[in-house]
């Protein structure tokens, strides 16, 4: 089965501009998920993004997940959140906030033992991988591992991934950021990766 | 053929590491004369010492640096809950990245988890190929389940000639599952040459490893004289032992035996008591209840009494207390529906409970005041 997409923002959006990109690039291939990243913003700035965004995701289609902040995510009725900071505590916290409506899904795993540890939380994906920047090298294997062998999906996030170069994967979403928008054109580039996704499978 | 489960290894062989060079002169005397030393597996000294936290806490830096012993170790441990909640989800998850690392017995162990669907989805397919991995590796009881998977014929190439050569590597290894099913094979000549002797052998083997089925099996061989020398006294002798272990079908043959004292001396009490414990597991034998016709009824009750409380002894006469004799009014004895009692009666009835009456006020006054005295 092909690899979904699931879309990350940029670390530092322009807080004028970018919901019209956003708009523009949602309208073409099918993203299951927006993940709002929040990057260096301050908690104001983040709220005043994440609301656009919420409305422009969910409008195409997408779900919209909020880092970290739960209280966030439910005022701005967000599908969910993504948690990096706090272990399995904020894992759980965020579980018994959220589930069974709202999704919880995780990110910042550094080991093996993580990504257990966390995947026994009722989650609903773990990611692999750095929301943006430079790749992890270890991420696609460990990607791979999680896919072969446990039913929470797995998703592969690769910021310096190409439509050319994209690996072979078994994770059941690829996550894509710092790739898109650092592209000329994002809707183009988005495009690239959903039919080179789907040629792979 | 009667093919026996996949069987469930949890050996831990092959975590020993590589031996290293040794930095003093003691330890250079030492493996002089000892031969170089193996490094020391902490993960794994704490382990088998039963300090199951420490050996995780050891074994986790390295597993995630790829270590396939620590991984292999890890996964044991949740696999089996040793001092953690036991997860078989996480035991897959490191027992495959061992496997990847090249662990035969974590490929063994990943492989009876697809064959189960135990902490994975079930997928025998997987399963075989990772048996087929284990065993090529030269893991024993992976030999034994491909063995078993050639028999199959499913998810790997059916033959029989291939399953028995891995049957025989598994049932010399002293498998004792793969002793019974190889000397299974050569009685049967399933993918061998049939050779009755060498297959009775086997069958010997395997019941002396306490394989209920093959002391069994070998029983009747002995009582039937196939493959080995009769002997009817040994045959009674395995029948005894598994029918010790519960089996109804060694119950109902040693029970026979002992009805009429062949191999064994007569002992009708003795047998009404397998014959009742055979009974109690579905099996009824009119030969059998034939051979019983004549036995003296209070040596049956003993027998009925001492099944219904096998395998401990029944407590004595003593111990019971005889029920308290009922006190009451002789109840009449009921002929016909029409004659019984519609309800029940009670023997000891209560005396009617005397409600103090509206027309006796002084008797309330009375224990009023009797309970405000000081």
């Amino acid at each position: 089965m092909a690899p979904q997409l699931y879309l990350i923002t940029p670390d530092n959006p322009h807080l004028e501009q970018f919901p019209r990109l956003l708009m523009s690039v949602l309208s073409g291939p099918e993203v299951s998920a927006l993940l709002v990243r929040r990057g260096k913003l301050d908690d104001a700035a983040y709220a005043g993004l994440a609301e656009r965004l919420v409305q422009i995701g969910q409008a195409a289609g997408a779900a919209v997940l909020i880092e970290d902040d739960v209280d966030l995510a439910r005022r701005l009725g967000a599908d969910g959140v993504h948690v990096t900071t706090g272990g399995t505590k904020a894992i759980s916290a965020a579980v018994s906030a959220l589930k069974p409506e709202g999704i919880v899904g995780v990110g910042n795993v550094r080991s093996r033992h993580d990504a257990m540890s966390f995947g026994e939380l009722d989650v609903d994906y773990v990611m692999f991988g750095p929301l943006g920047g430079t790749a992890d090298p270890q991420a696609g294997e460990l990607a791979q591992w999680w896919a072969e062998t446990f039913e929470i999906p797995a998703i592969l996030s690769d910021p310096t991934a190409e439509p050319g170069t994209l690996g072979a994967t078994d994770a059941e979403f690829i996550a894509l950021s710092d790739c898109i928008w650092s592209s000329p054109d994002a809707a183009v580039t988005l495009t690239a990766f959903d039919k080179a996704s789907k040629a792979k499978a | 053929m009667k093919l026996i489960r996949a069987v469930v290894c949890v050996a831990l062989s092959g975590l020993c590491l590589p031996a290293l060079a040794q930095g003093n002169a003691a330890d250079a005397i030492s493996s002089e004369v000892f031969g170089p030393r193996k490094r020391i597996d902490y993960a794994f000294g704490a382990f088998q010492r039963g300090y199951f936290l420490t050996a995780l806490e050891l074994a986790l830096p390295r597993a995630e640096k790829g270590d396939a012993a620590a991984q292999t170790l890890i996964a044991e441990i949740y696999a089996r809950g040793l001092g953690v909640v036991q997860s078989y989800e996480r035991a897959a998850g490191w027992y495959q990245l061992a496997s990847r690392n090249g662990d035969r017995l974590a490929t063994f162990e990943l492989g009876m988890f697809y064959q189960d669907g135990v902490g994975v989805p079930r997928n025998r397919q997987r399963a075989a190929e990772l048996f087929q991995a284990a065993a090529d590796a030269g893991y024993i009881p992976a030999k034994y389940n491909l063995a078993l998977l050639h028999v199959e014929g499913v998810y790997v190439e059916p033959n029989l000639i291939t399953a028995a050569a891995l049957m025989k590597e598994a049932a010399d290894a002293e498998l004792p599952e793969a002793l019974y099913d190889y000397g299974a094979m050569l009685l049967e000549g399933a993918g061998v040459v049939p050779d009755l002797a060498e297959g009775a052998r086997y069958m010997k083997l395997a019941a002396e490893e306490g394989l209920v089925d093959a002391q069994i099996d070998y029983a009747t061989l002995l009582y039937l004289g196939q493959g080995v020398e009769k002997n009817v006294a040994e045959a009674a002798l395995w029948y005894g032992i598994a029918a010790e272990s519960g089996n109804v079908v060694a119950q109902n043959r040693y029970a026979k035996l002992l009805a009429v004292g062949e191999g064994t001396t007569l002992d009708l009490e003795e047998a009404a008591m397998w014959r009742a414990l055979s009974r109690r597991q579905g099996l009824t034998d009119p030969d059998l209840d034939r051979l019983l016709v004549s036995i003296p009824p209070e040596a049956l009750a003993r027998a009925e009494e001492r099944a219904r409380f096998w395998p401990s002894a029944p407590p004595s006469a003593v111990a019971e207390a005889p029920p308290a004799a009922v006190q009451g009014p002789m109840l009449p004895t009921p002929t016909d529906p029409a004659n019984a009692p519609s309800q029940a009666v009670d023997p000891n009835p209560l005396p009617p409970v005397t409600t103090p009456s509206p027309t006796n006020p002084v008797a309330e006054e009375q224990t009023e005041v009797e309970t405000q005295d000081p």
